[in-house]
């Protein structure tokens, strides 16, 4: 009879005794305090497509970026669906520190040379002082190369500038899904007409569905306010839908759009194109990354 | 005579008061290091945030990091091994839970190396693999160290490399882990 008994009492502390042992990896599981996780690569690429996204190099990488805008892909056989026609952008750009890059860049249409600074004060991470979003500050400037219309006009430089200031704000709901609100203020010193407003307001939206590691569905949004004002042709709302792929240290991006301008003052306020009848212009981002600079890293 | 030989049984099925606070040696800074060595590209990278026991009585060892925790020399690869490699979101951890093969307490002796071979599950990528690999265990002024260095390879946790890049991510990675364990709880 004690015999059973002990059995029993044995048999019933064996399952306690496999659960202390499975209690030493939970128990260090409690010991490791919790961390400030930060959520990275909200977007794979600094830009959304058209709008530049949270995301930065980090410090020490070097970015070169090459955006461009073929024609108006219903302009016919004559013109090769737009392929003759091209606007371009290129720039490179800095990660100084881990939440500061700087950038500066080239484009073809109204010949801007332009240059941002671009921060990230606060960024989504979870665990111990979790933050639910990712904040991004862009500045940017630009001025134009372009001659006047009338040579015999005599403008001070001055007004061959124009300004961008961006609150970039995006979270990444899962790794899946991310999405991004981009309040835009734009200055255009020059403008055509006294009746043109020079400082606008614009904002936009954007997101990315990654369905695999690698590749992902982009779009960008932005809705201009005020764009009834502004004379000359009718302006659109740019829509843009996208294709991400990267491949190690490249990332091609590729699109529908109705802008063909490529920074910011162009694609928000100067979209004449409407996707309503059909003018849409394939585009393409190439981003390449260098690291510059390693990471000091204790062997 | 009988009931004595149930009571021994007893207690060899229940075993010693295993996690008595003697018997236990932790650290929550281990350091496990990899190098994906190619001829193109080398990607290395440290985690100095390794928790660890070890059971001194029993030769138990359990291992626990983030994936996050590793801390690239080129910051690219960090997000690509978070994001496309490990997939640190969906599998934040990597644990090890194991113990000495034929552990014996007496052979922890203060400045002489103890060669041990641990064996146990692995698990990363939310895949648990049994593995078996050398170490070295020896006790010194500071603590014990523990040190070992093995190979993984990324197919058996089901870590893919594009075909696209297999030039420049070697497909097994070197590993070596090093611990300074000290008396838990002081």
């Amino acid at each position: 009879m004690p015999r059973i008994v002990i059995l029993i009492v044995t048999l019933a502390l064996l399952p306690l005794r496999v659960a202390c042992q499975d209690d030493l990896l939970e128990m260090l599981d409690k010991e490791i305090k919790p961390k400030r996780i930060p959520v990275d690569a909200t977007f794979k690429s600094t830009r959304v497509i058209n709008c530049h996204s949270v995301e930065r190099m980090q410090g020490g990488d070097l970015e070169l970026h090459v955006a461009h805008r073929f024609g108006l892909l219903n302009s016919g056989f004559k013109q090769f669906y737009g392929l003759d026609e091209s606007s371009s952008h290129v720039s490179l750009e800095a990660g100084i520190t881990d939440w500061l890059e700087i950038g500066a860049g080239r484009a073809t249409v109204d010949q801007y040379f332009n240059g941002f600074i671009k921060l990230s004060p606060i960024r989504q991470s979870k665990g111990k002082w979790a933050m639910p979003v990712t904040v991004s500050l862009l500045g940017e400037a630009m001025t134009t190369t372009k001659d006047y219309p009338d040579p015999s006009w005599v403008v001070d430089s001055i007004h061959r500038r124009s300004f961008c200031w961006q609150v970039l704000v995006a979270r990444k709901f899962a790794p899946w899904l991310s999405l991004q609100l981009s309040p835009t203020w734009i200055h255009r010193n020059m403008v055509a007409t006294p009746q043109d407003a020079n400082r606008m307001f614009a904002l936009g939206v954007g997101g990315r569905l990654k369905f695999t590691p690698r590749s992902a569905l982009t779009c960008e949004y932005f809705w201009l306010k005020d764009r009834e004002l502004l004379t000359g042709a009718p302006r659109y709302n740019p829509l843009t839908i996208g294709f991400d792929i990267e491949t190690g240290s490249h990332v091609f991006q590729i699109f529908l759009t109705n802008s063909f301008n490529i920074l910011e003052p162009g694609y928000i306020t100067e979209t004449t194109r409407s996707w309503k009848k059909k003018e849409l212009h394939v585009g393409f981002n190439i981003s390449r990354v260098f690291t510059v600079i390693k990471k000091k890293n204790k062997k | 005579m009988k009931k004595i030989f149930w009571f021994a049984l007893l207690l060899l099925i229940q075993g010693p008061e295993a996690y008595s606070q003697d018997s236990l040696w932790f650290t929550r800074t281990g350091r496990i290091y990899f190098i994906s060595h190619t001829d193109i590209i080398d990607i290395d990278a440290n985690n100095y945030q390794v928790g660890s026991f070890l059971n001194v009585k029993t030769g138990e060892m359990v291992f626990s990091l983030l994936m996050k925790s590793f801390q690239f020399t080129l910051p690219l690869a960090e997000e690509h091994f978070n994001e496309n490699y490990v997939e640190s979101e969906k599998y934040p951890k990597a644990t090890f839970k194991g113990k000495i093969a034929g552990f014996d307490p007496v052979m922890i002796i203060p400045d002489k190396e103890y060669p041990v071979e641990v064996e146990g599950d692995l698990t990363m990528h939310g895949v648990t693999s049994g593995i078996r690999e050398k170490g070295v265990l020896k006790k010194t002024g500071e603590g014990i160290r523990a040190t070992s260095k093995f190979q993984v390879k990324l197919d058996t946790y089901k870590i893919k490399v594009p075909d696209i890049v297999k030039d420049r991510v070697a497909p097994v990675i070197p590993i070596e882990v090093e611990i300074l364990y000290k008396p838990y709880g002081k």
